[in-house]
């Protein structure tokens, strides 16, 4: 009878432990996993609270008659971008009129050097 | 013995009673972790794109504002350049003026283009756009045009 216990004894202890074993893993894999989803979430809360800030001393930015949220600030983008647009063309339009007008003074100071150059004196 | 086997076996119910509840915790919270986590995602998205928008509008503001200044100095530089040229006409102008004034009281002869011939006149005045000549039978003026290519050379009416 006590030589038979034996086996029986060690092999139900052995289950025990590694059955124990193998829901401890589990559960572990598990509690990393869910550490992770929190960390994510903390990661995520924390994003939300700092574009929040952000947001908020960007939205005097943008006018009233744009809008509000995604659809005001492209809005006011959209207007914004055709004002650079017509600022290109004003920077172009000033540097020709520079151009031309650095033109007629080269003529005009030829011409200057020219009559003082017939001047009999 | 048979005693130690009902221990183990109450052992190892307890033991896997346990994991099993540790194992409902652990789902029931990573299922409320995963559930926040995407209610949060949805409502970040529209945060971050109205960020990006915003990030937009900063860009093209900076762009206008430089492109602004740029345009200020271009503007300076042109009414510099501008007033350049104003003042070096007038001087060129008061500089034909003087030579011009210096013909005044000479007498010399002078046929027109046309055919016309003054014979020996006085310059009385002569300007940018006549030249009065005393003449035997009184002051005439002269338009530039009327005059020759030598005299026009003369009196600088084509420099």
């Amino acid at each position: 009878m006590k030589s038979s216990s034996h086996p029986i004894r060690r092999a139900v202890l052995l289950l025990i432990c590694g059955l124990g074993l193998v829901s401890c893993k589990e559960n572990q894999a598990l509690q990393k996993q869910l550490d992770e989803a929190n960390a994510k979430f903390q990661a995520v809360s924390q994003e939300s609270i700092d574009l929040e800030i952000k947001l908020a001393s960007s939205r005097r930015l943008i006018p009233a008659y744009a809008g509000v949220g995604v659809a005001g600030a492209n809005h006011y983008a959209t207007q914004l971008a055709t004002e650079l647009a017509n600022s290109e063309g004003q920077l172009a339009q000033a540097q020709a009129s520079i151009t031309a007008a650095e033109a007629e003074l080269e003529a005009a100071r030829k011409e200057l050097q020219l009559v003082k150059s017939k001047d009999p004196r | 013995m048979k005693n130690l086997l009902i221990l183990l076996v109450f052992a190892a119910g307890y033991t896997a009673w346990y994991f099993y509840h540790q194992k409902s915790e652990i789902n029931e919270g990573l299922a409320a972790a995963q559930s926040q986590l995407t209610d949060l995602e949805k409502s970040i998205a529209g945060k971050r794109a109205e960020s990006q928008a915003m990030a937009k509008v900063t860009a093209i503001q900076g762009q206008i504002a430089k492109q602004k200044s740029t345009l200020a100095e271009l503007q300076a530089k042109l009414k510099t350049v501008r007033d350049t040229h104003v003042a070096t006409v007038k001087e060129k102008n008061a500089t034909l003026a003087t030579i011009r004034q210096k013909f005044v009281g000479q007498t010399m002869a002078i046929k027109l283009v046309t055919g016309r011939d003054l014979g020996q006149v006085r310059i009385i005045k002569i300007d940018d756009t006549n030249i009065s000549v005393a003449t035997t039978s009184g002051v005439v003026k002269v338009a530039p045009h009327e005059l020759s290519d030598a005299l026009k050379v003369q009196f600088l009416y084509n420099p």
